[in-house]
């Protein structure tokens, strides 16, 4: 079996903001990556630093953010000491993204087709002519009913899962290699959510790219994901397959996670759920992130961060509960 | 059993005015409820799930009486909504309370817990000095806000969303009403608290009788917290029994869609079962027609549902299902556009 | 330190606003202790220059200019507060209950607004005042009359937002009045923005005020900064410094206001809480 080339190696990134509350440590130290052609998730609660993560990739980081340590190599270039120049090169080609609230990120003054095909006439010189009819077809792609129309209609005249269409359209047309999507469909209604959902699949498959989805939703993880990473308070608590993570789930903040999205139909009983809250990215528990709400918290854990443990091919833990297996 | 709460056909039109089309003699007239009766028995915990649009928000508003009915009557514990006076609506919510979907709106940022539990009860049940302040105290420590001397003191901000929810709860139980109407109540609260709020409301129910109408979009919470349910598009009730029964057998072609568009967490069912969804979005309730609602995506659809609103129909003792051809689709003998949901 | 104390406190322009606003106050609350002259003492020459006997030289009636200047900055001072706690007053009301309410409420508050703003301001006030004569509290009633519509427009837009929180209906069926929801539950929430404009308005009512003054329809008998400048016109080649210390002043003054007005604005937002600082 051929390794699948490597697209994104991201090493302990660290994103801190300076906040007049204090430095919120939004990311702080994750590790992950991401191969040609994989549908990565990142799963995390709010305040888990999963769409700081996804931004700082983007270089969309508040202004006061900075990056104290790490590197996101991509293509061979460190995507977090770029230039604010280079990486307008990058973004839309190489790569785009997709967020919760379409309406942001459309003009609200400029026809849809205009706007998804500006990233044709910024980066290949197209003329905004040929990219108008450029932004019909990859409107067609994303199953938009009379493209035609729709190119030439403004976002507040499109239904919200309309837009969120018309948000990927744009992200694919400059045909990049990885896809980010930011929780795009927590804003939709549960049927257009099933439909944008398998919308993303279809995308990734036809185009061969890689699709890095930021989600609260196990659910969407289950339906679009090859691997997992599980974030928590600005740290990766777990990476794993996503079979590995729904059916031999190693760390006890997946575990409790995957225990309140599930009930068990016989007993009658409600779904599970995590006592305590999490904590402030100010000022973070020593040690563990999670130790505070952990029910199998052990002494080391309030004291030192858990290393990295290696727990199959795909799956790797950060718990002290899986240090020994290290070391044999 | 008599009902504690009882809709019969009402109805919440809104007047949107003409704009241009005025001119023609036609206005824009929004059905956001249209012909919803239910009814809902003490103790007991009625669940209403619906995409956006389907008017579950505005009937919750018409039963806490912040908004009125254009058509139809409510009927909460034998007496009309539409007949009470001011200081009868002011009765009326030592017996109804609301718990709303957002706690951060929800709740006076510039005012402490304490201030924001006690405010009802000094006004509602007269309370002062220290039965109020004790009432308070308990009221905190019932939601497992402990301790609770402390967290009186505290301003929403200082609060997580779990937090804020659960001293949402608290407002609405501490005046013991006999209806709590909870619209969307963990909606916006992360995966790993809403446990703890449901099994809190859960607990204050058989604590303290209470009946919910439980509004939710997620089958899961459908599912564990309510008895008997409604599924609701464009301000009419699709389907409606007991919630078990709509999980083992739905014969309704929306609620086939919404089950089927869950997110599982399940990759190996998921990857099984891909591929099955129902084609747009939902519509519009403005001047609708008389016609199925669901028309326009239902993959069954035939000319009569086009020319008339279906009635409900009983599948089973308080099993009924607003569909014209359901006992078709359920024998398999109806043609679809696409492959049977699951 | 509470952050909006910060937050004020980092903004260069807002601390100069501020500390130019409170020198001038402080000035004139403080003037028997900063000079030995009465504002209306004759004898010292007249038109003298400024210099080491009189710090900003002294008028034609040989009146020490620097005591008219600290002296003249109360005049402006209680008119600019006074009658933007009228305005403000007014201002808040009809707007909050214009907001809360809506419906036909709205609509008469909201023609009563539209015709008090098309009011040429100016040229009401002189009339009015030409007409009730020229004391300070008639000055500092028209002024405060006028100087309302603003406020509400902006409270209105603050309530009809605020009003459909759920928060209010929270409040409604915690069987609370219309009143109690008003003052005590949305009021104290639209706050920032009301002292924003209310620092504004102190800010434009100081500048109606020297106008009046200037144009001869203040109190005669009370030194303010737009009478010096009255008094400078007739002497303007001859003793320019009669005209360029007041001028000063309200320039200083309203610069000032405005300065603070828009740190308050900065430092206020909401967004500042999660905002990071630059």
């Amino acid at each position: 079996m051929t390794r699948p080339e490597r697209l994104l190696t991201v090493e302990e990134m660290c994103l801190h903001i300076d906040t007049y509350r204090g430095t919120v440590r939004a990311v702080d130290g994750v590790t992950f990556h991401v191969d040609q052609g994989e549908s990565v998730g990142i799963v995390g609660e709010s305040g888990s630093g999963k769409s700081m993560t996804a931004l700082s990739l983007m270089r969309f980081t508040p202004l006061a953010g900075r990056f104290t340590a790490g590197s996101a190599m991509f293509q061979g270039r460190d995507l977090l000491k770029l230039s604010e120049r280079e990486m307008r090169k990058i973004r839309g080609k190489d790569i785009s993204m997709v967020f919760q609230d379409p309406m942001t990120f459309l003009n609200p003054l400029i026809r849809i087709g205009d706007q998804i095909g500006e990233v044709l006439v910024e980066h290949e010189g197209l003329s905004r002519r040929a990219a108008f009819n450029r932004a019909v077809e990859v409107l067609r792609q994303v199953r938009i009913p009379s493209p035609e129309d729709v190119a030439a209609q403004y976002p507040h005249q499109l239904s919200g899962g309309m837009r969120q269409r018309a948000l990927i359209a744009m992200a694919i047309i400059g045909a990049p290699s990885l896809l980010i999507a930011d929780e795009p469909t927590t804003a939709l209604d549960v049927t257009v959510q099933a439909q944008i959902i398998e919308l993303l699949r279809g995308v990734k498959e036809k185009h061969g790219l890689s699709l890095l989805m930021i989600t609260h939703d196990l659910g969407i993880v289950a339906h679009v994901c090859d691997r997992v990473y599980v974030v928590y308070a600005g740290r990766i608590m777990e990476e794993a397959g996503v079979f590995e993570v729904f059916e031999t789930p190693r760390h006890p903040y997946t575990t409790a996670l995957l225990s309140s999205i599930t009930y068990d139909e016989e007993s009658g009983d409600g779904i599970g759920y995590i006592e305590g809250t999490v904590p402030s990215l100010i000022d973070p528990p020593e040690g563990c992130r999670f130790h505070t709400r952990c029910p199998a918290a052990m002494p080391v854990c309030r004291r030192l961060q858990p290393p990295r443990t290696r727990v199959s091919e795909t799956q790797s833990v950060y718990c002290w509960l899986y240090e020994e297996a290290q070391d044999e | 059993m008599s009902d504690l709460l009882r809709l019969d056909a009402v109805e919440r039109h809104f007047d949107l005015g003409g704009g241009l089309a005025e001119l023609f003699g036609q206005r824009r007239i929004l059905h956001a409820v249209d012909g919803v009766s239910l009814s809902i028995g003490p103790g007991e915990t009625f669940g209403i799930a619906g995409e956006s649009g389907c008017g579950k928000s505005t009937l919750a508003r018409l039963i806490c009486r912040l908004d009125r009915p254009t058509g139809g009557s409510i009927t909460f514990d034998g007496q009309d909504l539409g007949k009470l006076n001011r200081n009868e609506v002011r009765a009326l919510y030592r017996e109804i309370q609301m718990v709303f979907q957002d706690p951060m709106a929800s709740l006076n940022p510039r005012k402490t817990v304490g201030r924001i539990i006690s405010r009802p009860l000094r006004r509602q049940l007269g309370l002062t000095g220290t039965p109020l302040r004790n009432r308070v105290l308990a009221a905190v420590s019932e939601v497992d806000l402990n301790p609770a001397e402390d967290y009186i003191q505290r301003y929403p901000h200082e609060l997580s969303g779990g937090e804020k929810q659960r001293v949402v709860i608290a407002r609405a139980v501490a005046l013991r009403p006999k209806l709590v109407v909870a619209d969307e109540p963990v909606t916006s609260l992360d995966m790993s608290v809403r446990g703890k709020v449901l099994a809190l409301m859960s607990d204050l129910q058989a604590r303290h009788g209470l009946s919910y109408l439980f509004i939710t979009h997620d089958l899961r919470v459908l599912r564990i917290m309510s008895s008997r349910a409604a599924i609701m598009y464009l301000g009419q009730v699709m389907e409606t029994g007991p919630t078990a029964e709509l999980f083992a057998r739905r014969y309704h072609p929306y609620t086939k869609a919404l089950f089927s568009a869950e997110m599982v967490p399940d990759p190996r069912a998921v990857r099984r079962t891909r591929g099955r969804l129902i084609e747009g979005e939902v519509a519009s309730a403005l001047n609708p027609k008389d016609a199925c609602r669901f028309r326009e995506r239902c993959p069954w659809r035939r000319p009569r549902c086009d020319a008339e609103t279906p009635k409900i129909d009983a599948a089973a003792p308080g099993h009924g299902v607003a569909c014209h051809f359901w006992r078709e689709i359920a024998a398999g003998t109806a043609n679809s556009t696409i492959k049977e949901t699951t | 330190m509470p952050i909006f104390l910060r937050a004020y406190s980092e903004n260069p322009s807002a601390v100069a606003g501020a500390v130019l606003v409170f020198a001038l106050v402080a000035a004139s609350i403080l003037a028997p202790l900063l000079t030995e002259f009465a504002p209306k003492e004759l004898g010292g020459a007249p038109l003298q220059p400024p210099g080491a006997g009189h710090l900003m030289g002294t008028d034609d009636l040989g009146r020490d200019l620097w005591a008219q200047f600290l002296y003249g900055g109360r005049a402006s001072v209680i008119v600019g507060l006074v009658a933007a706690a009228i305005s403000t007053v007014i201002g808040v009301s009809l707007g909050a209950i214009s907001g809360y309410f809506g419906g036909w409420v709205d609509d008469v508050v909201q023609r009563m607004t539209e015709m008090f703003s098309i009011v040429p301001r100016y040229f009401f006030a002189i009339v009015t005042v030409a007409i009730l004569g020229a004391s300070l509290i008639n000055v500092i009633c028209v002024i405060g009359l006028l100087s309302w519509p603003p406020m509400t427009k902006l409270v209105r837009a603050e309530f009809a937002t605020l009003r459909s929180r759920s928060f209010v209906d929270a409040a409604k069926m915690g069987g609370e009045g219309p009143m109690f929801i008003i003052f005590n539950e949305i009021l104290p929430n639209a706050l920032p923005p009301i002292v924003v404009q209310t620092i504004l308005t102190i800010s434009a009512a100081v500048l109606m005020e020297a106008t009046l003054s200037f144009l001869g329809l203040g109190d005669p008998n009370l030194i303010s900064w737009g009478l010096m400048l009255n008094k400078a016109q007739q002497f303007l080649t001859l003793a320019p410094w009669m005209a360029i210390f007041p001028g000063l002043a309200i320039s200083l003054f309203i610069l000032g206001l405005n300065l603070m007005g828009d740190g308050f604005n900065q430092a206020l937002n909401p967004r500042l809480r999660l905002e990071a600082r630059k």
